[in-house]
């Protein structure tokens, strides 16, 4: 485990700055437009989750998850380009499975601490939506903060709802497409250095059942056979089996050394 | 500079740890606000006691989350619900207060009237040149004005699983012999001709509900024992027969029938003379309860399932004078409960409460009556009578709130809930109480504006599923 744990912190090594400086930016970047949304005169009394979401924060947020996700991807062929490379790794005195979980765990952490980042945001965002409120005219007569308002937030927004899932099996599915698209991310270029042009299917599909997932998430008060509520069940075991597939298959193809 | 190596060596922990601890923080944070929303009941009026005979149940929620809630012996409890699939939201799983349809045993009967112009009534077509409907140049419209018309009625029966495929669609229909006549031939009618280089190939009346210049007629819809039965709701305005009617067959829609479906009679009454104008059905204790105004005063009359009149109660002082009341029924075992309200355009309405019983000997008895004047608005969840006490559960908005919001269906409301107690024949009240909630939060962003569009009104708590049951 001390090696797996060297190479998880060796891989980490080369992404943490370019991850802090994404967080950095996007929790700045969302601060300055929700201020603006809020200096927006109709917006005045407009609830927070609504104000975070038609300002454009969520897509900052998708801006700097695809940077996240590209970040990954070169990270995995930076291997193939700089020192340390694909050979260096798979001559270590360790297993080869280490190569992979150091990997995947390493882009754990990436998207963890973008959704911890988003998380932070989110509290700064509304403790400014506050103090914004309080300050209004109207405040002394009628208005205040919505009471509970971050809670709601945090329940009453598809977004939120997607990262900060509250009940079980929304937390099981969004676990699921969190893991899901680590592994596919790590399985395209593993496919695409092994030159399995076919396993692209695979990675298609996971794909699919990610934005099927995440369609019924966000969109289940809407007529179509997605909001049926055993398909959650079913999309649920999808992701999971088909992860559970191409984990398998990058194991073995790292074993047999056909990424090199 | 050793510290900072020993960071850089275990940089992987410096930043996966602060991430689990915030989003663990977070998750935290949730689980302590979710029971932190304000949910209270406040007495306004009288002891809280009166209540203990009765539990009150119902959920706050919007489609996100809901607050179940039940006060039961003066006390409230409530518990917070994360929905996650369309099938956790209360609301939708038995849809309440339909305006044109009811609900049974899995299958939704709704209504809708055809009306024709009357056999031998005058007509008089003025065709609009050069304007096609629709934007379709091969139909083409006409105006035709009447004096007279005919009112059918259709209903129609489709699974309550709105998902489902509607093949199963089936209805009927009935010609009550129900006409509306005016003095003048202000009736307008729009005639579509579809024709194809302008020759006919079929043409379609249908009617101009602006134009019509009585109140448009409602059907009274209700469930005895698994059967439809219907009556239609209409002013002195109209002249000819109204009924109570049984619905035995709905025909589905590939049967080619002109007029398909089976109705029984169960009776039939002229609305000429006596001037009847018939209120609401409701199945009380195995029996039929039509109510109606005679020559202008409200009645109840009882109706075994053979059409035999049983009994016949007058409610004196309650008359359609002004108009029809709007009309809501409420049954709770052997007792309706009648939700009356008349409106006038000063914006005051008045709202009386009835409470009839139909005993075992099957005769009529008046057990509550109170009624209440008002500038703003009332819609009651549920009505309940039990022994000597009547339990109103209402959703109310108050005019001078009503004026700082965009709409007044955009404006927070009231759960009140209120106690009358009937002695010697008159009813007082005994206990008004409000359940205080932050769910008006939800409004703010139509305060001060005059922006009316609410964006999806599922995003908005509202009072859901509400009942009054019996301890």
């Amino acid at each position: 485990m001390r090696k797996l744990y060297y190479l998880v912190n060796h891989e980490f090594r080369s992404l943490y700055r370019i991850i802090l400086v994404i967080c950095i930016v996007m929790i700045a970047l969302q601060q300055v437009l929700l201020v603006k949304s809020m200096n927006y005169n109709p917006n005045r009394f407009e609830r927070f989750e609504f104000l975070f979401s038609d300002s454009g924060c969520i897509i900052v947020f998708l801006v700097c998850l695809f940077s996240v996700c590209g970040l990954c991807v070169f990270n995995a062929y930076s291997n193939y380009t700089e020192s340390k490379s694909i050979y260096t790794l798979l001559t270590l005195p360790s297993p080869r499975e280490y190569i992979y979980f150091s990997k995947i765990i390493t882009y754990a952490v990436c998207f963890l601490t973008l959704l911890a980042s988003q998380i932070i945001s989110a509290w700064m965002g509304y403790g400014i939506f506050c103090r914004r409120i309080l300050s209004q005219r109207f405040a002394s007569t009628a208005v205040r903060p919505a009471s509970n308002g971050l809670f709601l937030t945090f329940i009453r927004l598809d977004f939120f709802r997607l990262i900060l899932p509250f009940g079980v099996e929304s937390f099981l599915n969004s676990l699921a497409i969190f893991i899901c698209l680590i592994c596919t991310i790590y399985y395209a270029v593993i496919c695409e250095r092994s030159k399995r042009y076919l396993s692209f299917a695979a990675v298609i599909l996971n794909l699919a059942l990610i934005i099927l997932s995440l369609v019924h998430r966000t969109g289940s008060m809407t007529v179509s056979v997605l909001n049926e509520s055993g398909h959650i069940h079913v999309l649920k075991a999808a992701l999971f089996l088909a992860t559970a597939f191409i984990v398998y298959d990058s194991l073995r193809l790292i074993r047999k050394s056909a990424v090199v | 500079m050793v510290f900072m190596g020993r960071l850089v060596k275990n940089i992987i922990l410096v930043f996966s740890i602060p991430a689990v601890l915030i989003t663990v923080f977070t998750y935290g944070f949730m689980a302590a606000r979710k029971d932190s929303s304000t949910f209270f009941l406040r007495d306004l009026e009288g002891d809280r006691s009166v209540l203990n005979d009765i539990v009150i149940s119902g959920y706050l929620e919007d489609r996100y989350h809901g607050r179940y809630f039940e006060l039961k012996n003066g006390t409230l409890e409530s518990s917070f619900l994360y929905y996650q699939h369309q099938d956790d939201i209360a609301g939708l799983k038995k849809p309440q207060n339909l305006v044109n349809a009811v609900i049974h045993n899995d299958f939704v009967y709704y209504y809708q009237f055809e009306y024709k112009i009357s056999p031998g009534a005058k007509t008089e077509e003025q065709p609009e040149k050069n304007m096609p409907a629709a934007n379709n140049p091969s139909l083409r419209r006409s105006t035709v004005f009447t004096d007279s018309i005919d009112i059918h009625v259709k209903i129609t029966k489709r699974p309550a699983d709105f998902t489902a495929p509607d093949f199963d669609l089936a209805s009927l229909y009935l010609d009550p012999g129900l006409r509306y006549e005016n003095s003048s031939m202000d009736i307008e009618f729009y005639r579509y001709l579809s024709d194809v280089e302008y020759q006919s190939v079929y043409t379609d009346y249908s009617l101009n509900p602006g134009s019509f210049p009585a109140p448009l007629p409602k059907l009274a819809m209700t469930v005895l024992n698994d059967e439809l039965y219907f009556s239609v709701v209409c002013p002195e305005e109209y002249s000819g027969h109204n009924g109570i009617y049984k619905a035995v067959k709905f025909y589905r829609w590939w049967d080619e029938t002109e007029y398909p479906g089976i109705v029984d009679t169960i009776t039939e009454f002229s609305l000429d003379d006596p001037v009847i104008e018939a209120a609401g059905l409701e199945a009380v204790n195995d029996n039929l309860v039509l109510l109606l105004f005679e020559n202008s005063v409200f009645k109840a009359r009882l109706y075994n399932t053979r059409g035999d009149l049983m009994d016949e109660l007058a409610v004196p002082g309650i008359t359609s004078t002004e108009g029809l009341p709007e009309y809501q029924g409420f049954i709770n075992d052997n007792c309706l409960n009648i939700f009356l309200k008349y409106a006038n355009e000063e914006g005051f309405s008045k709202y009386i409460v009835l409470s009839i019983m139909a005993d075992e000997d099957n005769r009529l008895i008046l057990k509550h009556r109170t009624e209440k004047n008002s500038t703003g608005e009332i819609y009651p969840f549920d009505i309940e009578s039990r022994g000597d006490r009547l339990y109103i559960a209402a959703f109310t908005r108050n005019m001078e709130e009503i004026m700082k919001y965009s709409a007044s269906w955009l404006t927070p409301g009231h759960f009140m809930i209120h106690a009358y107690e009937t002695k010697n024949g008159i009813t007082l009240p005994v206990y008004a109480g409000e359940l205080v909630t932050d769910a008006a939060d939800d409004y703010n962003r139509h305060l001060y504006t005059s922006d009316t569009s609410p964006g999806n009104l599922s995003y908005y708590r509202v009072f859901e599923s509400v009942r009054i049951e019996q301890r």
